[in-house]
């Protein structure tokens, strides 16, 4: 199924394609840092005092919303900031898109040098870049983060 | 606002209720799947109206959560002020279904 084009103008037919059926067990979030089985958020239920029983979000990240909080949810699983989201051997990179100081998505390189994208509630896709999906519902790319190298597969997954 | 979809709500038949919660949740979808932040989902305008609805909701969220495990926790937790997930289990939407769905039915909810 086509993707709105007023939400993703950058996403056409030939630059992504699906990769799998809709599955809301897990968001973007989660899937960029190598995970498929767990919604990673960091919203609290209104007057909770235990944020601890609604989603999964890393223990030493801020519970909010803005890109410096995800950059220390990815952190805390081994990824750091770097420069671009250039293929480099062996290094599956994460780009963050953000509105404002807001995150929006994330998305995941691949060895292969193109990007998977977990869409909201629906579909992966692979895209042949960050910048496909850039527009009105994601914004633009914010930040990059990579693993270290020696742990360019292993780091996120096992965290 | 809230209150007179609250007034509303307890005034409404059944059947009503249930074809508005329906509306509601369809819309819901519809403008939030490509959203992965749980904020955008309870903030929909749609997803408010159902929490407004109050207690006559649970049984329709319960009923709508056993078909498909989805983002309803929020709603859950704003309508009884409950959260029966345990705290292994967040994140992952299947559990946190069946935990919901499981309380339900020791509270005595029908659906």
């Amino acid at each position: 199924m086509p993707f709105p084009s007023m939400d993703f103008p950058n996403l056409r037919s030939g630059n992504y394609e699906e990769k799998s059926l809709a599955d809301k067990r897990y968001n973007c979030i989660a899937w960029a840092a190598g995970r498929n089985d767990t919604w990673w958020d960091p919203a609290v239920s209104e007057d909770s005092d235990d944020p601890e029983v609604d989603h999964y979000w890393p223990a030493n990240a801020p519970r909010d919303y803005k890109v410096t909080s995800l950059v220390v949810a990815y952190e805390s699983v081994g990824f750091a900031i770097c420069a671009d989201g250039s293929l480099e051997d062996g290094v599956e990179k994460i780009a963050i898109y953000a509105d404002g100081p807001e995150y929006m998505h994330a998305a995941r390189q691949l060895e292969n040098g193109k990007w998977t994208s977990k869409m909201g509630l629906g579909v992966d896709i692979e895209h042949d870049a960050p910048q496909n999906v850039t527009g009105p519902r994601y914004r633009q790319v914010a930040v990059y983060m990579k693993p270290p190298r020696a742990k360019a597969s292993t780091a996120a997954i096992s965290g | 606002m809230a209150s007179d979809i609250t007034t509303q709500a307890a005034a409404e038949s059944a059947e009503d209720l249930a074809k508005r919660f329906a509306e509601l949740a369809a819309r819901w979808r519809r403008d939030t799947l490509y959203s992965s932040r749980v904020k955008d989902m309870t903030d929909h305008p749609g997803y408010r109206e159902i929490v407004a609805m109050g207690e006559r909701a649970v049984p329709l969220i319960l009923a709508d959560l056993e078909k498909e495990a989805d983002h309803w926790f929020v709603a859950l937790y704003r309508i009884t002020g409950l959260n029966p997930i345990p705290k292994e289990d967040a994140g992952k939407i299947k559990k946190m279904a069946a935990a919901w769905i499981a309380w339900g039915r020791e509270q005595g909810y029908r659906w």
